[in-house]
């Protein structure tokens, strides 16, 4: 049939081209919630001015402060003279270390606990009480008995292995025994259910698990350089100007932290989009 | 009733914990037959299933198949689940490849003999979607498919329609004849549909409510493809759903 209605039915008929029927978007959705985004952002910026405006505290940062504060770091530095980028990529080497280190461990012990649940069972008063200590717990522990680098990464480790490890651990007994069965039934052996079923099933809960683990790591980051001893890092620079009592510096390192973390989870969320195109997917 | 060395000698009790599922069931299956197992919805069919496939042990008695204990491992059996196996992560076409890379089959054979199934159920443009981009029947279409493709001493069948709307049920029904006319294959296929079990097999046992009995043995000696309208299938159905047990279970059954 040539034209797209049926005689007298008031049925429309597809002609092959279902185009037709999709009306185009005049502004990508993309676009629009940078759009939105843009606006929140303005509102934020408002909300403080207002903050900035009524209080009597002369310690406030301020907007114009903050401003020039950043400017300040990143053209000249700090008292001691590290830059911004300086203190950016201290931290971020940093916290990639010791999430490195956690997302293996995480892994390797969460799907090895996962598949021989007795080791958990049997070794669950000793995991789950760590579990429940804070990282700065730890601070005075690792002063004690660990120098320089290894003492960012432990902090950061104990503050991101755990998640990684649990969400590893727990998503072991949730894969479907069907899949497994499906495997087995063909004659596929232990490894083959491991390799074919059970990793592709978890690897959505490993990148889950460690995109929680990575936002701990960048929040154990000004833990982590309190002890470290070195003046550079975005923690170190916080404590530096909150020691004098300068906020608009210091709120110009929280912002750095925020942006840097920020940027990691998207980069995560990209990967995961990647991976899994088979979740995301329409029904048909 | 064939005759010669069974295939298939199954001679088992089954029990989850203090529920027994299947009380002794005792029966053997024969080369190149199609047998049905017939039994109301919770009955322990999956159960049964399970066991003659050597996924899980039997808690008394053994199933052997060519005269050794069944294990998967060392002979080749193909199982069409009840449920979707479909891997979400896998395109339909590599769902239907996990069977061959697991026995060691690749290259062109392999290539052939996927392109050959998907053909045979229906789903050759659409070999490359995921399994959430096409429909609950096709999803068991693509485990059908998989089944096929390895040749097998043994394909077990459990309610493999069941999911299927009418039409597509029947095709597929239709379709599993064809293909077990052609391939030659010894075949113990699950439903609880009466209807089903008398358009398919050579011979039909029935089931009990749980714990599952054998109620019945029948022998369907009329020749396929039938015709389900014929009178002789007519009374054959009436006289098995006449089977108090069933009848029982129909009533407040899922179907």
């Amino acid at each position: 049939m040539a034209n797209t209605e049926l005689a007298g039915t008031g049925v429309v008929q597809f002609n092959g081209k279902p185009e037709q029927f999709v009306k185009p978007r005049r502004i990508p959705r993309r676009l629009k919630i940078y759009g939105y985004n843009l606006i929140t952002l303005g509102i934020f910026f408002l909300v403080w001015y207002g903050i900035q405006s009524s209080t009597t505290s002369s310690y406030f940062p301020t907007i114009g402060g903050v401003e020039k504060a950043a400017i300040g770091l990143v053209t000249k530095g700090d008292i001691q003279g590290f830059s911004l980028a300086q203190h950016a990529w201290a931290s971020s080497v940093r916290v990639f270390a010791g999430f490195g280190l956690a997302l293996v461990m995480g892994v390797t012990l969460g799907l090895l606990m996962g598949l021989y649940p007795f080791i958990y069972e049997n070794s669950k008063v000793i995991i789950e009480p760590i579990r429940f200590i804070p990282p700065i717990a730890w601070i005075p522990m690792s002063m004690i008995l660990l120098r320089g680098f290894a003492r960012y990464v432990f902090i950061i480790w104990v503050g991101s292995f755990f998640p990684i490890f649990i969400s590893v651990l727990m998503s072991i007994p949730r894969v479907e025994t069907i899949l497994k069965d499906s495997v087995k039934v063909y004659g596929g052996s232990r490894w083959d259910i491991l390799k074919r079923i059970v990793i592709p099933s978890v690897t959505p809960e490993i990148l889950a698990g460690a995109r929680i683990g990575l936002g701990d790591s960048w929040m154990c980051i000004v833990a982590a350089e309190m002890i470290g001893g070195e003046p550079i890092g975005a923690g170190r620079l916080i404590l530096k100007y909150a020691d004098l009592l300068n906020m608009n510096a210091v709120v110009v390192g929280m912002i750095l932290i925020g942006i840097i973390g920020f940027a990691c989870n998207e980069v995560v969320l990209q990967i995961e989009k990647r991976l899994f195109r088979w979740r995301s997917q329409i029904t048909l | 009733m064939p005759v010669g060395k069974p295939k298939i000698e199954i001679d088992v009790a089954h029990s989850y914990d203090s529920i027994v599922v299947l009380d002794h069931i005792k029966f053997d299956v024969y080369e190149n037959e199609f047998l049905c197992i017939l039994g109301p919805s919770g009955c322990g069919k999956t159960t049964m299933a399970n066991l003659i496939a050597g996924l899980l042990k039997p808690s008394v008695g053994t199933v052997k198949l060519n005269g050794e204990l069944v294990d998967p491992q060392k002979q080749n059996i193909s199982y069409v689940f009840q449920a979707r196996s479909c891997l979400p992560w896998r395109t339909v076409k590599n769902n239907v490849k996990i069977a061959l890379e697991i026995k060691g089959i690749s290259g062109p054979v392999a290539e052939e003999k996927i392109a050959n199934v998907l053909q045979i159920v229906g789903l050759q443009e659409f070999a490359d979607y995921y399994p959430n981009q096409i429909s609950g029947g096709m999803k068991q279409r693509v485990a059908i498919a998989r089944a096929f493709c390895v040749e097998g001493d043994l394909l077990i069948l459990d309610e493999p329609f069941g999911s299927l709307d009418a039409q597509t049920r029947y095709v597929m029904q239709m379709e599993v004849l064809k293909i077990c006319e052609k391939m030659k294959r010894t075949v113990i296929f699950i439903t609880n549909n009466i209807e089903e079990s008398v358009f398919l097999a050579d011979r039909l046992i029935v089931l009990s409510g749980v714990p599952a009995r054998i109620i019945k043995e029948i022998n369907v000696n009329f020749s396929k493809p039938r015709n389900v309208t014929h009178p002789d299938f007519l009374q054959l159905r009436t006289s098995i759903s006449n089977l108090s047990e069933i009848a029982q279970d129909a009533v407040g059954g899922s179907r």
